[in-house]
């Protein structure tokens, strides 16, 4: 089982302060904290569940600057066999076209069984890089997946849909899959553990590796074109309650209460 | 004429709700750019789905055929390209759910028209489209231009229009003739399942207590649920605390979760993820406590505080009494 | 006739003793020696400082630590081991008197052979003594098994047989002197048995007590006894300055689990139980017993390295150090030192379980899902809490704080600590930190968002990785802000720069380290600041285990209290070293605490059995944990909990505001 999961470098912006740069095509980058997606690092873990069960060899990939390198270590450190970077600078402000376009490279490359990536991105959220890669490929998709069985030449799948409920699928391998969070636990990558892969080579691939030419992909050859970001309008904001949590409970209770809440 | 399709969900014989917000952004192009507006209803026996739509939008595009009886793109998709091809409409529009994430982009590469996904507001510009996206766990947002193109495919985030009311008129019923379909499947659906059996069912909970990532701790949760036992609600979550394994699914809000619709919902320690804010419906009262005071959460509550939660909780319980 | 002894009157056969003598010798020298090679099998610690002899003399000669809380236990162990010792430097003697030249004659030898009774006498007093402290006073902390009752009725037997093999001879013997042998010649006089009788009786209790004394001498280096070597060597090994840190290249390129001290270790110890008796997280009820740990993790080595008496007995090289100690307890240690502290031979389950928590993180298994978060935390925002980084300066918003700059020189560095920056209630410690320096105009400067975690806690939970990456870049901080003097108010901050940053980074010897309380003492002392009388409260102080027990300033915060007036301070029972751990060391802040009574409760309790209304703290964890702790065992209002700095601060606020 050949299985190639392809991860992105992502900054983390859950309880961080996002502050746009002055030209609002971009956001500061400062005092942000970079790892691994979070989706992908489920992908990543349940290739090498996988691979632990059925064996094999598990690939991760990333486009990305020489700095994404760390991301691809930790992988491996995770007990993923081979690494590869895709040079970032004639992707820089891809779409997820692009970046697909890229990654159907690094698979016609190799011989995978199994593509598995990350639903989303938690920067932009697209969700596209996925079906989209399945597409160029030819290959069956599944995305939202919260569980994988291998059955041969085919690979049931349960997706999660809305309000608790999945659906089960049966794929035809080669297949691409969009990892769901959750689906299992990551394990825990020591320092020590990625310095112990950190001879290990990984081969940087630039355009003419992964098949394409200049100006295929990039910001000119984008279907989707970034026009500016925002803070978004204020619009209907909560009332704030103001005071010593001894005053705001009061409030809160006051509240419910209203609301025919608490007996 | 240019128009606007909007392909109608439907799941376990109903229309999924979203449908409907699709029809006030299709009657919003209609009324802003002139776009004629079509509901596209694929699957099998779903006349009655297109009866529903006829009153709503002037015409309703019907597919029906066994092998559309369960959805799997391999299937919608070849159905939907072959209409669009056809039909040519300038822009379709699909919810941004797990019918629309599974469909659309995939759609995009076999029609090789763009595709826009999880917009939360759609408008042209001559006849190219611009669409408004959140980014950077809803704290940016995005505008994009798609790229010229003689069809693009749009999917919509849940609760970015508002649900339509019916129509005055009753708008027409076409049947289209579903394209033949290849000698061999990659894809074969086995069924549905329910993810999570509990005893509880908190969409039917009046009053709701709802933690997310800001409890930290799993050795926490006994506080939320003394809490929740004093104040007489029900104890629920978002996302993260599911994934985490310390609630079971069965309490999730959110879209992968339960939609409630109580009448005081009070979050504590939940950012204000659109998926788990999508979860919550109906008029009741929306109370939030987070520590951040930019958490997104604040733009969906009616009332906020911005305090650590554990200070709430602990002054909470002393008002109510040990 | 000079006074003096035949040795082997009355005794044949001496080839078959001889011969015997030799396989029992050859025994315990191929013991030893597989000992030797099994304790030589583990890594080289460094040595640290100068040799500590009064450590060495006072413990392994008068057995100081034994004696130390339990005087009985102490002359119970004096009595065996001299006992012992002496009865063995008697036979020797004896031998190089038969074998090699006489001198064992006249007034000589009956001080000898009196000072031999005696010696057996303390022996088997020893003995008695320490059965009666098992089963009659019932010391609460022991814990017995097969083996223990061994080697004490082992001694005992050999020293009776001894007594009568002696009494018997006395009795066949006719001597022109009186050898003053009082037990011996006691047996002699109650035995009722005629000559020939008598000589029969010690030539039969002679080949029983040359027969179980050549077994002792095989079994030796076999079973607890080899506490005989293990611990005065441990004892030296403690004295010489020896400690366990390594860098991440020696780290990697080590062969074996454990350091060759911690395998002298694991034979020095005799399983006495006082470390468990003060480790916290016993105390509390939890699955960690320090006692087992070296008792497991001993086992696990011989088992590894194949130690037993057959020889060729092969190792199994595979078994996982991670797996040394099986489950949890390993997660419980809180690395409060106490065990180490309270350990007569200078043992650490500490440190063995630290290298066992190193196992279970290189691989990534069996490590509390709370414990991988908190390293997740620290490796990607640089604090345990998943702080922004964008944030970690919010605590000081309002105030006006130096930043300290590029290419300065002789700075000092106010290092604030994560917990302090992030936890809101906690962000009022630097802010009255900040006050009482402006008060006093003490010069300082702030490293801001360049701060990153001392990682203190990250290396004692295993991930030595981690913690290097980390300590270099606030190493680099220092050195680019031109730091010669580092003020923190976290212990745990405060121990690692004092310690493992300086093993790591030499130039960080050559700054000084001070906890907040230090500067405080100073600032007041010296009239920089003067305090007001508030009001009249009781405080008690709880020693932080980082600041106390593993780096002994246990004055200068007592002197801070005390120089508040208004404030009266009250001990706990357990104070000073003898504190009690609150718990939130060893990464336990991330680590739930098992069913029942948490440590911090059991801490809280005691602080209010003093009668005091507050309890006094100088760690941001104790903080945490005690504030928590006095919720929950239900003192809330009754006790309430401060960091000494605030208390300094509002005594400075009270004095501007009237």
């Amino acid at each position: 089982m050949e299985i190639l999961v392809c991860v992105k470098k992502v900054p983390d912006t859950a309880d961080a302060e996002v502050v746009l740069k002055p030209d609002s095509r971009s956001i500061r980058e400062e005092d942000l904290a970079f790892g691994i997606n979070e989706w992908d690092n489920y992908a990543v873990e349940e290739a090498i569940r996988i691979k632990e069960t059925h064996g094999g060899r598990v690939t991760v990939a990333t486009i990305g600057g020489a700095d994404s390198e760390d991301v691809l270590r930790r992988c491996l450190a995770m007990g993923a066999d081979d690494a590869i970077l895709v040079e970032a600078a004639p992707f820089k402000g891809s779409d997820p076209y692009g970046i697909a376009k890229g990654l159907r490279g690094v698979v016609a490359k190799g011989s995978y069984d199994l593509v598995l990536a990350g639903v989303q991105a938690g920067d932009d959220g697209f969700g596209m890089v996925a079906p989209v890669l399945a597409g160029y490929l030819g290959w069956a998709h599944a995305t939202l997946v919260t569980s994988i069985s291998l059955e041969g030449a085919k690979v049931a799948v349960t997706r999660e849909l809305e309000g608790g409920l999945e659906e089960t699928l049966r794929l035809a391998l080669p297949a691409v899959l969009a990892i769901q969070t959750g689906i299992n636990e990551p394990r825990y990558v020591s320092i020590m553990g990625i310095r112990k892969v950190r001879s290990k080579a990984i081969p940087t691939l630039d355009l003419a590796a992964v098949g394409l030419a200049h100006g295929e992909v990039g910001e000119e050859a984008n279907a989707l074109r970034e026009i500016g970001l925002a803070v978004p309008p204020a619009g209907r904001e909560a009332e704030m309650i103001k005071g010593t949590p001894a005053e705001v409970a009061q409030r809160i209770l006051d509240i419910i209460r209203e609301r025919g809440g608490v007996a | 004429m240019a128009r606007v399709f909007v392909v109608v969900e439907h799941r376990q014989g109903a229309i999924r709700d979203a449908t409907f917000e699709l029809v006030t952004l299709a009657r919003e192009l209609e009324c802003r750019f002139g776009l004629e507006p079509a509901a596209v209803v694929i699957g099998h026996n779903v006349r009655p789905f297109a009866l529903t739509l006829s009153k709503y939008l002037p015409e309703t595009i019907v597919v029906d055929s066994e092998a559309l009886e369960n959805f799997r793109y391999e299937t919608y998709a070849t159905v939907l390209k072959d209409l669009i091809e056809k039909e040519t409409p300038l822009v379709t529009l699909c919810p941004h759910s797990a019918f629309g994430m599974e469909l659309f982009p995939r759609l995009s590469v076999e029609t090789g028209r763009p595709c826009a996904t999880d917009c939360i507001k759609v408008e042209m510009d001559n006849l190219n489209f611009v669409v408004v996206r959140s980014v950077y766990n809803g704290k940016i947002n995005s505008r994009l231009a798609l790229g010229s193109s003689g069809g693009y495919l749009i999917t919509v985030r849940g609760g970015s229009y508002a649900p339509a009311a019916e129509g005055a008129h009753e708008g027409t019923i076409r049947d289209y003739p579903p394209p033949a379909f290849g000698p061999t499947f990659r894809t074969e659906f086995l069924g549905y399942r329910e993810a999570a059996a509990g005893a509880i069912d908190i969409s039917q909970a009046p009053f709701l207590l709802s933690i997310g990532r800001g409890i930290k701790d799993p050795e926490n949760i006994p506080k939320a649920e003394e809490l929740a036992a004093k104040l007489g609600a029900v104890l629920s979550c978002s996302r993260p605390v599911v994934d985490k394994k310390w609630l079971g699914k069965e309490r999730q809000v959110g879209t992968s979760g339960r939609t409630v619709k109580p009448k005081v919902y009070l979050a504590m320690g939940i950012s204000g993820a659109f998926q788990h804010l999508a979860g919550i419906k109906g008029s009741g009262v929306f109370i939030a406590v987070n520590r951040d005071p930019k958490a997104p959460i604040f733009r969906a509550a009616d009332y906020g505080v911005v305090e650590d939660m554990f200070k709430i909780i602990d002054a909470l319980k002393e008002k109510l009494g040990r | 006739m000079q006074p003096f002894r035949e040795v082997f009157w009355n005794i044949g056969y001496h080839y078959i003793f001889y011969s015997l003598a030799g396989l029992a010798t050859a025994i315990f020298l191929y013991g030893i020696g597989r000992r030797w090679r099994l304790w030589r099998s583990g890594w080289s610690e460094k040595r640290g400082g100068s040799f500590d002899w009064g450590l060495v003399l006072r413990r392994v000669f008068l057995n100081a630590s034994i004696l130390k809380g339990d005087p009985l236990g102490g002359i119970t162990h004096l009595s065996i081991m001299w006992g012992f010792i002496i009865l063995f430097l008697g036979t020797a003697l004896s031998t190089i008197d038969h074998w090699i030249i006489s001198y064992l004659r006249g007034d000589l030898y009956l001080a000898y052979a009196f000072v031999l009774d005696m010696a057996g006498v303390a022996l088997m007093a020893g003995i008695a003594l320490a059965y009666l402290r098992r089963y009659v006073f019932k010391r609460e902390r022991m814990v017995t098994v097969v083996r223990d009752h061994v080697v004490l009725i082992l001694l005992f037997f050999i020293a009776l047989t001894g007594f009568m093999v002696e009494g018997f001879r006395l009795r066949a013997q006719t001597l022109s002197w009186h050898e003053p042998s009082p037990v011996g010649q006691w047996i002699a006089s109650v035995s009722g048995l005629s000559i020939p009788g008598a000589r029969l009786a010690h030539t039969l209790t002679w080949w029983v007590h040359s027969l179980s004394s050549l077994f002792f001498i095989a079994y030796f280096p076999f079973s607890k006894f080899i506490h005989v070597f293990a611990a005065p060597v441990n004892v030296t090994l403690e004295g010489m300055g020896f400690n366990p840190f390594l860098t991440l290249e020696e780290r990697e390129a080590l062969k074996s689990d454990f350091s060759f001290r911690e395998l002298i270790m694991l034979d020095a110890c005799t399983q006495c139980n006082r470390c468990t008796v003060v480790c916290p997280s016993s105390i509390a009820g939890e699955p960690l017993k320090p006692r087992a740990v070296i008792d497991e993790a001993g086992r696990f080595v011989r088992r590894k390295n194949g130690f037993g008496w057959l020889p060729g007995r092969a190792g199994d090289a595979s078994l996982p150090k991670a797996r040394a100690v099986e489950g949890d307890p390993v997660w419980f240690c809180t690395t409060c030192s106490h065990c180490y502290r309270e350990c007569p031979v200078a043992i650490s389950p500490m440190d063995v379980i630290r290298e066992i928590r190193t196992a279970r993180v290189e691989g990534g298994e069996d490590v509390p899902v709370k414990v991988q978060e908190m390293l997740e935390s620290v490796y990607k925002f640089k604090n345990p809490w998943q702080g922004a980084k964008g944030k970690r300066m919010d605590w000081a918003t309002g105030l006006d704080v130096p930043l300290l700059k590029e290419g300065g020189a002789d700075s000092r560095c106010f290092y604030v600590g994560c917990t302090f920056a992030y936890d809101s209630r906690l962000q009022e410690v630097p802010r009255a930190a900040v006050a009482v320096f402006k008060a006093a105009g003490y010069g300082f400067g702030v490293l801001g968002k360049d701060e990153v975690c001392c990682s203190e806690f990250v290396r004692g939970v295993g991930e030595d990785g981690l913690f290097t990456e980390l300590a270099a870049q606030n190493v680099d901080a220092f050195e680019r802000y031109g730091v010669t003097e580092i003020v923190t108010p976290c212990p745990h901050g405060f121990h690692t720069f004092s310690n493992e940053y300086r093993r790591m980074a030499p130039p960080m010897g050559s700054r000084a380290v001070r906890h907040v309380s230090q500067v405080l003492e100073e600032l007041i002392s010296s009239g920089a600041v003067t305090l007001a009388r508030g009001g009249e409260r009781t405080v008690t102080y709880h020693d932080p285990c980082f600041l106390g027990r593993r780096n002994g300033v246990y004055d200068a915060p007592r002197n801070v209290l005390r120089s508040i007036p208004g404030v009266r301070l009250v001990e706990m029972k357990r104070s000073r070293e003898r504190s009690l751990c609150c718990g939130g060391g060893g990464g336990r802040m991330w680590i739930e605490a098992g069913e029942g009574e948490k440590i911090a409760e059991v801490r809280v309790r005691e602080a209010a059995a003093t009668g005091a209304g507050t309890i006094v703290t100088a760690c941001p964890f104790c903080f945490t944990n005690l504030d928590d702790a006095v919720k929950t065992a239900g003192f809330e209002g009754k006790i309430v909990v401060k960091d000494l700095t605030e208390l300094v601060a509002e005594s400075l606020e009270r004095r501007s505001a009237g």
